[in-house]
Formats: structure tokens, C-alpha cells, sequence
């Protein structure tokens, strides 16, 4: 089921906000379900996690790097630092901001970033409301693409796929912004000079011996 | 009655003839003939002369009675007991001195010789004291102080002697100086202090009574200072003791020590135990606060003045245990600035002290560091070095060097340890063998490694320099301090008036004196009303900018309280309504809620109770309680930022005012509170307060510590300035969040405060560490 990430350090805010966030869902009859996270120590856990929580849409706080939590730290960035990462892979997702500080001359800077900037004193059914359609649009837009994405991937990654499933993976990176994480044809080649070095490798190995032997 | 010649020829014949001859009628007699000499005629000085001669060369009765002590020193006395007692049925004035006391020749030639001086035709004492007054006619300023002086004196030769000047004879017109007696009298005792522990064979006792003037608290004060000046530096020194007693300001009752050595930049120890090599120093100055102790190798000692080039140098010091204490002094106002004396006063007593003594068993060896020996007083050749290479402190520690007259120390032997010093058969002074020679390289190289001291400090010498702003306190004070003199001065002058005039013309030329003390009265009331109101405002800004910078920086919690205490209250709603009602979590929310509430209602209390009035009166405050306080208000904030504030030290009590510290605490919190936020990981922020004495004055310190970035060196000269800010968003950008005020306000309360403020890095939490030291006030 498509879910809706909370991201929040404080606990307190995290759960009032998911508490609402599902109410209001559930009064404007959404499956969407609503998961609450506290910010990850490195950037990279998020791909996996929206990958395999199935995430389609995000709600960041903005000051990220106060809080701890048991033994989490607090960790080291802000939501507009994170936002600029997560557009790195999912150039369309829906991205809201839930602050304190609306006006916040930093998150302004980054308003391009977001789909829109929430203030936590009006988190009413209205702001839920375009999160909803949001979410909505999202998920007929791209989750069939995402699942084309999925197929060819596992199709080429276990040696299966032919030239045009390739190209048709190019073409659906290219439509959802995927940034290329690698260049089929270069890793081929790699792989080629990679076995080459290997060969050498053997060779010394040989002639050394040998020398030992004498 | 005019009298012929042989009249007078004749009287002065009979008169001559008896046995017991009337000494007063013949001089008179052979004066009023001399008057008939056809061709030589004298000048006659009028009796009135000598009150005016005294009255107008003595600036006040302090002075005055200083004059009289100076005459003490230059009699070499050991002691001198100066009494004040002008109050509780006292009325006179007493000083009394060990010093070699005057003969009945002596008094006669000299003590009643207006205008001379010994002291022009040598201009050092007996025992080689630089003699501290030249004019002569100190003594007759004595009129300033009381009607009548009595005085007693012994010398070894002679037997006790003693005269009677009644000042007020003088005051009368038309009378000839001569014509006014001075009694002498024979006393069978006298009232001296005793030298070395034993009652003293030779000296002098002034009592001067039916006192002029009532001598004030801050007569008193002044007295005392200006006699220190005379005194050295050095509390085992037995050289010279002055014993003030008075009725008037009893916590100036005591042994006079000069207090002059506060005024010192560097202050040496050096400490030889008279085996080994080894050699303590202790080193303290002015600008770190600091005590320095260092281990130094004889050989090291020699090395650093070059002497072990060319001989052996062997494992001891020949001339057994010393013990050195240097004291390096600049001739400069900045030197006496935080200290109760002028700089006249610091000058005069570098004057009388200045030089390198040696002492053995605490009484002065002649001729070291006396000023009338040639090669004495600069027996280390100071001036000579000084002369071949006079680089300035600003080229470093390789070439700087002092300059003799910047030294006052004191090198302390015995008889009994030191048997290698002994004294030279020929002439005065100690026999120059290998002992004296370790023992002069040995106070060349404490010097050495006092210039090295000087030359790696000078960057806070220099910065010292330029930050030696006066605070607007003061200011405010010394402003306070002219006006309570010019009223001092007009009082003075009455008196002066009321003293020298009849009752007829007094009232006339009084009155215009005392509407003038009247309207500076008022003056320094308005003055000083206008004064504390101002400061008192400033205090009360610097305590609403404390909150505008910290609410600004702690309002994202309390706007996080709001938001949830709204959303919560709501969700109750919501979750009650909804089908089926959740009620366990409508209760849950509902306590979210109000725990919010308090916090939201507890920021505005910690806003109110900053700029409260009873924290803006000065009081006597528990500091630790204050800083406890401030930190229990603000620590929800720190703990919605994972930041553990913890408080340690002891309690302590001082004389200050409450919103200060609070303004001074919160600012330093909330840079600390920004700083941990810049980094990940364990956040921590610890306040310490403690006791810490500087050699200036007793005082306390807190300190505020985290484990943010820290500053950065480039940085740390500029954080005080105006609107400077390294206050960013977070890590990494560059955007500057601060005001740039916060700091700048500390500085500003803290130099008000008569304190400092020094950042560095916190050695445990590797943050930033800013220490307030305070003065401690009872």
C-alpha cells in the first residue's frame, strides 16, 4: 500500500502530525496509509526506505538536527538539505514542508524544491486536502513507469535483457529524472578489463614462482 | 623710644657684665645698633613671612605632614610611628623616627636656618637614601598642620634637646622675625621607636598640636598612600617601616606597606636551594593572570647570557641558597590604571626604590642598588647593555632588554648560609670572588628570563593597550570623584580663610566660598541621580536585548509548543467525534497539549522576570543560585535540542547586580545552545563557577563551555565587535543568522563590572569556552 513519510526528530510533533494526517485522510476516504520516520543518519537510507516502504510522497520538517531519540543522535542536516537529495532520484514526488517557520528565508530559497510549504499552526484538512490530490497524481502518473523501470532492471541486471530493453530503460530513466547509476555498455567493458588484469595478475604470480623455484 | 648710641652702648655693657647675661636684650641691643651703621644696612623679615613662606609652599596638610616623614627617611631612620588623632578628645599630630637625631648645633644652625637644606650639598643620606626633599623650609609648612610643635631629639654625641615654636606668634603684624621666641628645653626622655627590636639611642619627635583642621576619612586614605611611596616593596625588608595610627579612619591603623608593587607588569621568583643545579622561578603578570612556574639548569641560566662559552661551568652555585624577587615597572599611566595611586606617586616611588639590593639577614648591603654609588646602583651593568643593543620590546625576546631604573628587586641571603659573601676588607661591598660572580650571573639570568617573559606576552600587552577603553561606570565614577575633589579643595580654602582672617572680614569672603559648596553639592547629587539612572537604563536595554537575541534563537520552541499544543487539542476533538471514538488517544493528545500549554506560559514568565527592578539594584547575590536559575528556565530548550546543560562549583556570595550575570548567562547560552546544534552527535554544555584571586583583587569566574565547533582562530579578535556574527543556519552554509549583538554586550556589562572575558577551546568538550572573570564585591 502507497504510504504518505512523516520526517520529524521531535516525537511529539511526529505523532500529533501522523495522527492528523491519517484522520484527515480517512475523512476524505484515501487508502493512502501514513508512515513517520525519524531523519536517518546518512541521505543514502532514504532510497531505501521510500523504495521499500513505498513511499509516494513526503512531509519534512524543517529543523531536522535538534532532536535525538533513544539511541539515535541528532543528525547533522536540515529538511532543505534534504529535499535537494531526494529530487536527485525522485524528480516528481510530492515533497511538502511542515514548519514552524514558513517565512524561513532558507526554506524560501529552496520553495522550487517543494511542492509547497505548510505551516504546523494550519495543518488542517484543507492542507490535506492537496497533499491528497498530490499523491494521487503521483501515483497514476508514474507507477506504472516505475514498475516498467523495476521489470527491466531485474530483466538486465540477471544477463536476460536484449538491445531494446535497454534503450526502453534509457528512455523511462530519462522521463522519471532517474539519474543513470550505471552505463551498461561501460560496465561491459569493465568487466573485460577487469579479467584482463586478472590474467596478468596470474602471469606474475607464475613468473615469480618460478624464479623461487630456481 | 628713640635710643642714642651710647644709650645702647651702655645698656649692652651692663647687660654683658652679668653673670647670668639676658642673651634676648643683647641681641636685640646689638641689633638696634647695628641699625646705626652708616655704611651697611640688613634686610629685616617680617614675622608674618614665615607663615606665608610655609603656608604657600605646601599645596595641603597631607603634604605637610609628609614633609615631616620625608625628613624622617632622610635621617635614615628605620622607623618611623606618624599619629593622627583629631577626633574622640584627640588633638595633635605626632611623628617620631629612629633616624641619627639632631645635635643642639644641628637644631640651632639647621633646623632654624629658614631655607636651608643639608640636602642641597648632598643629595643622599648617610646610609645612601636619595634624599627626598630640597627646599628647606619643609618643616615651618608644619603651620599648616597645628599652633604649636614640639620637638625632641637625640643624637649619640649629644644629650636630648628640645625646642618649642608657638606658629601663632608669628602671626601678628609688625614684629621682626627675631623678635619671636623658640624656647628650648632640656626633656629627660623621648618617645621613639625602637631599631632592630632594641629602644633606640638616637632620634627625633614631633608633636604638634591645637591642629588646624579636622582631618577627614579620605585625608587619611591619601596619607596613607602617599607615605607607602616611601616604603619598599618588600614585606621581610626591615629598611624602612612607617606605623600610622589615627582615630579617624581605623582600617588605616597599621604598618604602612606599599602597596605599589600592584602596579608592577611582571613579578619574578627565583629560588636556588643552595645544592644541585636546579632552579625555581615563579612568574606572574598582569595582562594572563597567570602563575608560571618553571624548572631552569644553572648551566641553562648561563647559557641564555652567554657565560658558558668560554669556562667550565660547574654543578652548584658557589654562593648558596638565594632567593630573588624581581618587580619590572613601566613609567606609564596605563600602569596604574585599576590601581588607587597617580601616576606622580608610582614615579616618586620607583625613584626612591628603583635598583637591584642585595640583603642579608633583611638589612641592605651597601652599595647594590643604591642610587649615590657609582658603579652601585647599576652593579649588573644594566644601563651598559641596555646602551650596546636599545632595541625596543616589539623586535623580540632575542634582543630586548630592561633598562635599570624599570627594576626594583631584592636578592635575600644570610650570614649563615651564605659564608662565600662576605664583606670586603678595602671598602663597602663584598668581596668579588667566584660567589658573587654565580651570584650576579645568577641575577642576570632571572632578569634574562623576565625580558623573555615580557617579549612572549607582549602580543597581550599590545592587544591590552588597545582595548584599555574606559567603561562608562568609570567614567561615571571618576566624574563623581572630581566633582567630591573641587568640593574637598573649596572646603579646604574656607577653612584656610576662617584660620588666617579676623571674624569681621571672614563671613564677607566665606560666604561666596560656601554657596559654591552648596551648588556642587547639588551638582554631584544631579550628577550622580542622572549617572545611575542612565546606567540603570542601560542595564535595563542590555537586558531586553538579552531577551529580543534569545527569544529570537529559543522561539522556535516555543513556537513548536504553540503548534502542537493547537494540532493536539484538535486531534482530541477529532479522535473523540470520529466512529468509533478513539478515546485513549484523544487522552494522549489532550496531555500533549497541556504539558505544552506550561511550556508556552513558563517562555513567558522567563521573559518577565528578566528586566524585573529588584534584579537592576546592586545586592549582595548568591551566583551560583542566579546561574541555577537562568539554567533550570532555559533547559526545556536545551533539551528539545538534545543538549545536556549541567551546572558545577560552589555557591558564592557577591555584591553585584542580579540582571548583569542573567544578561551576561543568557548570552553566552545562547551562543552555546546555537553552537551544539551545529554538530551531530553527544551535545553537551556545562557551566562552571569558582573562586579565582588575580593579584589585583579577589574575584570569582563562570565559565560556559559546549561541544559545538568552537571559534575560529581568525575569529576570536573579532567576536566582541558590534554586529559580527558567526551565527549560521547550520553546518556548512554561510548565512548568517546572529544579530552580533549578544557578545558585545557581554563585554560591555563585563568591562562595567571591572571583569574579563577570555575565549578559548574547552579542553574536555572541545568547544568553545568563555570565561567571565569577576571582581567579588562584599
Amino acid at each position: 500500500m502507497a504510504k504518505i513519510a512523516i520526517v520529524d526528530d521531535n516525537k511529539e510533533q511526529r505523532e500529533t502530525n501522523t495522527i492528523r494526517l491519517r484522520l484527515f485522510l480517512k475523512e476524505l476516504h484515501s487508502e493512502i496509509e501514513v508512515s513517520d520516520i525519524f531523519p536517518f543518519e546518512k541521505y543514502s537510507d532514504y532510497y531505501g526506505y521510500i523504495d521499500s516502504e513505498n513511499i509516494i510522497a513526503l512531509v519534512i520538517d524543517e529543523k531536522l538536527y535538534n532532536d535525538s531519540q533513544l539511541d539515535k543522535a541528532p543528525v547533522e542536516y536540515n529538511g532543505s538539505d534534504l529535499v535537494g537529495y531526494i529530487r536527485e532520484r525522485y524528480k516528481y514526488i510530492p515533497i511538502f514542508t511542515l514548519t514552524n517557520f514558513p517565512e524561513d528565508q532558507i526554506l524560501q530559497d529552496k520553495i522550487n524544491e517543494y511542492d509547497y510549504i505548510f505551516s504546523k499552526k494550519e495543518f488542517t484538512i484543507k492542507q490535506v486536502e492537496i497533499i491528497n490530490r498530490a499523491c494521487q497524481r503521483y501515483l497514476e502518473e508514474n507507477q506504472k513507469e516505475l514498475s516498467q523501470v523495476d521489470d527491466l532492471t531485474r530483466k538486465i541486471a540477471s544477463g536476460k535483457g536484449e538491445a531494446n530493453d535497454i534503450e526502453r530503460l534509457k528512455a523511462l530513466q530519462i522521463k522519471l529524472s532517474i539519474p543513470f547509476s550505471f552505463d551498461l555498455k561501460d560496465r561491459e567493458e569493465w568487466l573485460i578489463e577487469y579479467e584482463k588484469q586478472i590474467t596478468a595478475l596470474e602471469e606474475l604470480k607464475f613468473k615469480l614462482e618460478k624464479k623461487l623455484n630456481k | 623710644m628713640v635710643h642714642t648710641e651710647n644709650d645702647l652702648k651702655e645698656k649692652l655693657q651692663v647687660l654683658l657684665k652679668e653673670s647670668n647675661p639676658d642673651y634676648r636684650a643683647i641681641f636685640k641691643l646689638t641689633r638696634d645698633l647695628s641699625k646705626l651703621d652708616k655704611k651697611y644696612q640688613h634686610f629685616f623679615v617680617d614675622a608674618k613671612t614665615l607663615i606665608h613662606l610655609g603656608r604657600d609652599s605646601i599645596k595641603d596638610h597631607t603634604t605637610a605632614l609628609i614633609e615631616l616623614v620625608k625628613n624622617s627617611y632622610d635621617a635614615d631612620s628605620k622607623n618611623v610611628d606618624v599619629d593622627v588623632y583629631c577626633r574622640k578628645g584627640g588633638n595633635f599630630i605626632r611623628v617620631a623616627d629612629n633616624g641619627f637625631g639632631m645635635t643642639k648645633d644641628d637644631l640651632i644652625n639647621g633646623w632654624l636656618h629658614i631655607g636651608f637644606s643639608s640636602k642641597r650639598t648632598s643629595k643622599h643620606s648617610k646610609t645612601g637614601r636619595r634624599k627626598t626633599g630640597e627646599k628647606g623650609i619643609g618643616r615651618i609648612s608644619a603651620d599648616r598642620l597645628g599652633g604649636s610643635l614640639e620637638l625632641i631629639t637625640k643624637t649619640e654625641q649629644d644629650t636630648l634637646i628640645g625646642l618649642i615654636v608657638n606658629w601663632d606668634a608669628f602671626d601678628v603684624e609688625g614684629k621682626d622675625i627675631s623678635d619671636i621666641d623658640v624656647e628650648l628645653f632640656y626633656p629627660t626622655s623621648i618617645n621613639v621607636p625602637n631599631k632592630d627590636g632594641k629602644p633606640s639611642e638616637t632620634g627625633t619627635e614631633i608633636k604638634i598640636t591645637n591642629l588646624r583642621q579636622k582631618w577627614s576619612v579620605s585625608n587619611i586614605e591619601n596619607l596613607y598612600y602617599e607615605l607607602s611611596a616611601l616604603t619598599p616593596p618588600f614585606n621581610d625588608v626591615k629598611d624602612f617601616q612607617i606605623e600610622l595610627r589615627n582615630d579617624i579612619a581605623p582600617s588605616f591603623s597599621k604598618r604602612v606597606n606599599s602597596e605599589f608593587f600592584k602596579a608592577a607588569e611582571i613579578e619574578l621568583d627565583a629560588l636556588y636551594g643552595g645544592k644541585g643545579s636546579d632552579i625555581l622561578y615563579t612568574i606572574k603578570d598582569k595582562y594572563t593572570n597567570k602563575v608560571e612556574i618553571q624548572e631552569i639548569k644553572w648551566q641553562q641560566l648561563l647559557s641564555k647570557i652567554n657565560k658558558t662559552e668560554d669556562q667550565e661551568v660547574s654543578e652548584d652555585l658557589k654562593c648558596g641558597p638565594i632567593s630573588l624577587k624581581l618587580l619590572f615597572f613601566l613609567r606609564e599611566a596605563a600602569s596604574v590604571q585599576g590601581t588607587t595611586f597617580k601616576l606622580s606617586e608610582l614615579r616618586e616611588f620607583l625613584d626612591n626604590n628603583a635598583g637591584i639590593k642585595i640583603y642579608r639577614d633583611n638589612i641592605a648591603v651597601k652599595p647594590y642598588g643604591f642610587p649615590n654609588s657609582q658603579f652601585g646602583y647599576d652593579w649588573l651593568e644594566l644601563a651598559e647593555r641596555k646602551a650596546k643593543d636599545p632595541a625596543g620590546i616589539g623586535r623580540g625576546a632575542e634582543s630586548y632588554s630592561v633598562t635599570p631604573n624599570q627594576l626594583i628587586g631584592a636578592i635575600f641571603i644570610s650570614r649563615d648560609n651564605n659564608i662565600d659573601l662576605s664583606d670586603s676588607a678595602a671598602r663597602e661591598g663584598l668581596v668579588e670572588s667566584e660567589s658573587f660572580y654565580d651570584l650576579r650571573n645568577f641575577v642576570l639570568g632571572s632578569i634574562n628570563m623576565l625580558e623573555t617573559h615580557r617579549a612572549n606576552i607582549y602580543p597581550l600587552i599590545e592587544k591590552s593597550r588597545e582595548s584599555k577603553k574606559t567603561s562608562s561606570s568609570k567614567e561615571a565614577e571618576q566624574i563623581q570623584m572630581q566633582l567630591f575633589s573641587v568640593k574637598e579643595d573649596l572646603e579646604s580654602i574656607k577653612s584656610e580663610i576662617e584660620s588666617t582672617n579676623t571674624k569681621s572680614t571672614t563671613s564677607d569672603v566665606t560666604r561666596p566660598i560656601e554657596i559654591s559648596i552648596e551648588k556642587v553639592d547639588v551638582i554631584t547629587k544631579k550628577v550622580d541621580k542622572t549617572i545611575s539612572e542612565l546606567l540603570n537604563w542601560n542595564r535595563v536595554l542590555s537586558g531586553l536585548a538579552t531577551i529580543g537575541i534569545s527569544s529570537a534563537v529559543f522561539g522556535h520552541e516555543t513556537e513548536g509548543s504553540i503548534s502542537l499544543f493547537t494540532n493536539a487539542t484538535d486531534n482530541a476533538r477529532l479522535l473523540i467525534r470520529s466512529d468509533p471514538p478513539d478515546l485513549e488517544l484523544a487522552i494522549s493528545e489532550i496531555d500533549k497539549a497541556l504539558k505544552h500549554s506550561r511550556k508556552v506560559a513558563a517562555w513567558g514568565a522567563y521573559a518577565l522576570t528578566r528586566v524585573q527592578r529588584e534584579k537592576r539594584s546592586k545586592k549582595n547575590i548568591n551566583i551560583k543560585k542566579t546561574i541555577d536559575a537562568v539554567v533550570k528556565e532555559l533547559k526545556p530548550a536545551f533539551e528539545a535540542s538534545s543538549i545536556k546543560i549541567e551546572t558545577e562549583g560552589e555557591f558564592l556570595v557577591s555584591r553585584t547586580y542580579q540582571m548583569d550575570i542573567e544578561s551576561i548567562l543568557i548570552n553566552l547560552l545562547t551562543n552555546a545552545y546555537t553552537a551544539c546544534n551545529l554538530k551531530p552527535g553527544v551535545r553537551r554544555v556545562v557551566i562552571t563557577i569558582n573562586r579565582e584571586d588575580t593579584r589585583l583583587a579577589q574575584g570569582y569566574f563562570f565559565s560556559v563551555s559546549d561541544t559545538g565547533p568552537g571559534i575560529a582562530k581568525e575569529f576570536q579578535k573579532r567576536i566582541f565587535e558590534p554586529l559580527f556574527s558567526t551565527k549560521t543556519v547550520s553546518t556548512g552554509t554561510s548565512k548568517s543568522v546572529g544579530t552580533g549583538l549578544g557578545l558585545t554586550i557581554v563585554k560591555s556589562i563585563v568591562d562595567d563590572l571591572s571583569g574579563n572575558i577570555k575565549v578559548d577551546q574547552d579542553p574536555e568538550l572541545k568547544g568553545a569556552r568563555f570565561k567571565i572573570w569577576l571582581p567579588k564585591e562584599k
